[in-house]
């Protein structure tokens, strides 16, 4: 988007218009200046990665009424400027005494606390910061036009729920310069203040947030070796002739490259390795080389090897778990670089710039695919269950049959219901959950909040152990009560694909129906919503034993009355209420 | 030139490019308001690299003033 013109834009937003045929993103920009260029742009930003945003402008000047009208939107994003609170205040402030100053940063608090009521149901706002840059770059010393940001700035940061992340609009000018980022032409005339080019920068720095809140952040950033995790060719230059410290002038940029990586891997990402070396070699570099910031334990999986890397990533991505559209490779080869970029187009892949000194800040400006608006404690834990996962995979091979093994292997099952310690976790779930999902539907923190605080709504995590250790929080089920009607239907159905297979979804939905018979239900109903990821539950009902009532191209209704359900019987996995620690 | 400026026009106010002629104005294009006028200014703007002056802006009512007001603009940047 870079690269094309604004006319471009518009237009090759409008060409996208009627290609959706999945759900609507709809966006809500609330401001006190004119920002309706924003609209084909973020659009167009967002429709290139499969999102169907939808953007509506609030009534100029009216953030305060507006946020009462939007509050129901998917997102709401808002323009406060500054300079605008009372119209020229960029000049009017430092004219004002104190006692003026006081009422207007004492109205604006007012406001502010309105709107964040007003949106606190809401499942995301972003708010821009207040700032005073593109007036007073130049000022030595601070003013009252400084003093009243700042303050608001504070405000806003002690007052803001869990749903609203604040954007920092100074560093957006930073990058696009102010020169550029501003049109007082139009500033003045219309109250126009942004550019085109500014624009397009917001929209890149916000895109992360909205990426995250709709299921699509990176899971794993996968590295070749040889000059991407080092400089030199270990084949050639041997264990003592790689660099990575920062002793050596380019070994530098490798070392921090690296530490960025760590970074990242403490955060939750899987990291790991795609490279055609000898892989006795790499295991030493790894494990010995004394200039080494990733270890073997930071290190997921390793697809060492001379093979085709394409089937390497395609290997990564089925023994992870997860898509390729979840991978981010990196590579210092032309060839590499376009042969995974031709053949596998979901994966994102980035070259190491044959500029040293630019690799860590190419690192620093993707960095942001990773991002997650829900990063809870299970991610720090993940890394040692996908290693106990490797471990399990190895005892598979002694038994003669599947039941023997889940026999075998102790499972528990614990089910909390209406959780609030969950809350994060369960949002998590339900943003990056594709594959064992019945209805795909993304929550925020928010969201999961209100069906746990709601008497309409059952909210049901579950935690999974066998011998070797626990899953975690590994499954989520949001029941809707009708109760009068004595019907309850399944809004939401998913495992973490680290625990299928194991039949603990016929356990769950024992429980399940136990809970509803409890209540009084006569009929349960479901749905599966096809996706491009959920083909494995496409008949997962039927296996409960529900009937089927209709069926379309994209969408199977079921019903099921619980006297009539058969349990299955799996003695051999335990389940019990649960307390969280 | 009269072709890039039509392109424009047409991304711009949604409209087909075969409809744009002399007289193509805020009275027969539809979408032509005075959001999307501030648009168009940008678009041609950035398109040609130039900058209009505020007379200009809102003199700019119809395809015979925008291509006169842009041909003025470029022959003065390219011969000063």
């Amino acid at each position: 988007m870079k690269n094309l013109k604004y006319f471009e834009i518009v237009r090759a937003n409008r060409d996208m218009e009627s290609s959706f045929d999945r759900n609507r993103y709809d966006i809500a920009v609330l401001s006190n200046i004119m920002v309706h260029q924003l609209k084909d742009i973020l659009e167009y930003a967002l429709r290139v990665h499969c999102i169907n945003a939808h953007l509506k402008f609030g009534d100029y000047d009216n953030i305060v009424q507006d946020s009462e009208k939007f509050k129901d939107t998917n997102l709401v994003i808002i323009f406060w400027e500054l300079a605008n609170i009372i119209d020229g205040l960029q000049y009017k402030a430092n004219l004002m005494d104190d006692k003026e100053i006081n009422n207007l940063i004492s109205k604006a608090k007012a406001e502010i606390d309105f709107v964040i009521l007003n949106l606190k149901k809401t499942s995301m706002v972003l708010i821009n910061k207040f700032s005073s840059l593109i007036f007073n770059y130049q000022n030595l010393r601070r003013n009252n036009f400084d003093m009243v940001c700042s303050e608001l700035n504070d405000y806003l940061q002690k007052k803001i729920s869990s749903n609203i992340v604040l954007i920092d609009i100074d560093k957006i000018l930073a990058k696009v310069s102010i020169d550029r980022s501003v049109d007082l032409r139009y500033y003045y005339s219309s109250k126009a203040l942004y550019t085109i080019k500014f624009y397009k920068e917001y929209s890149n720095y916000i895109k992360p947030v909205i990426f995250s809140a709709t299921g699509k952040s990176k899971k794993a950033l996968i590295f070749d070796c040889d000059n991407t995790l080092w400089m030199g060719i270990l084949e050639e230059d041997g264990f003592d002739g790689i660099k990575m410290s920062s002793n050596t002038n380019h070994g530098v940029v490798f070392e921090e490259v690296q530490s960025i990586a760590l970074e990242l891997n403490k955060k939750g990402v899987l990291i790991g390795l795609c490279s055609k070396n000898n892989s006795q070699d790499v295991d030493e570099v790894i494990n010995n080389h004394p200039d080494m910031k990733l270890r073997d334990e930071n290190i997921t999986i390793k697809k060492v090897n001379w093979n085709d890397k394409v089937e390497n990533l395609k290997s990564i991505a089925k023994e992870l778990n997860i898509g390729l559209d979840s991978l981010v490779f990196i590579d210092d080869s032309d060839f590499e670089i376009n042969y995974i970029r031709e053949s596998l187009p979901e994966v994102t892949v980035l070259q190491v710039p044959s500029k040293a000194h630019e690799y860590p800040r190419m690192i620093r400006e993707n960095i942001m695919l990773f991002y997650n608006i829900s990063e809870s404690k299970e991610d720090i834990q993940k890394m040692q269950m996908y290693k106990e996962q490797r471990q399990r995979e190895t005892s598979k091979s002694s038994f003669k049959n599947l039941e023997d093994y889940l026999k075998s292997l102790d499972l528990k099952l614990t089910i909390f219901i209406n959780e609030k310690s969950l809350i994060s976790r369960m949002a998590q779930l339900t943003q990056k959950t594709n594959q064992f999902n019945l209805t795909t539907k993304r929550y925020t923190e928010t969201d999961i909040e209100k069906f746990v605080e709601s008497a309409e709504y059952r909210v049901f995590a579950f935690e999974s152990k066998d011998k070797f250790g626990s899953y975690g929080v590994t499954g989520l089920v949001i029941l809707k009560l009708y109760l009068k009607e004595k019907i309850a239907e399944v809004d939401t159905f998913l495992m973490s694909c680290r625990v299928i297979g194991r039949n603990f979804e016929f356990a769950l939905f024992n429980f399940l129906v136990n809970y509803v018979n409890n209540l009084d239900i006569q009929s349960i109903n479901g749905r599966y919503i096809k996706t491009l990821k959920n083909e494995q539950v496409r008949n997962m009902y039927e296996n409960f034993g529900f009937d089927l009532i209709s069926k379309s191209d994209t969408e199977k209704k079921y019903s099921l009355n619980p006297a009539n359900y058969k349990p299955k019987h799996l003695d051999y996995i335990g389940v019990t209420y649960g307390r969280p620690n | 030139m009269e072709d890039r400026i039509k392109q424009v026009m047409a991304s711009v106010l949604r409209t087909d490019i075969s409809t744009i002629n002399e007289n193509s104005s805020p009275e027969t294009i539809e979408m032509w308001d005075s959001l999307n006028h501030m648009n168009l200014i940008l678009a041609l703007e950035e398109e040609f690299g130039v900058e209009f002056e505020n007379e200009e802006i809102v003199n700019m009512l119809n395809y015979k003033l925008i291509y006169l007001t842009l041909d003025e603009k470029l022959n003065f940047k390219n011969n000063p």
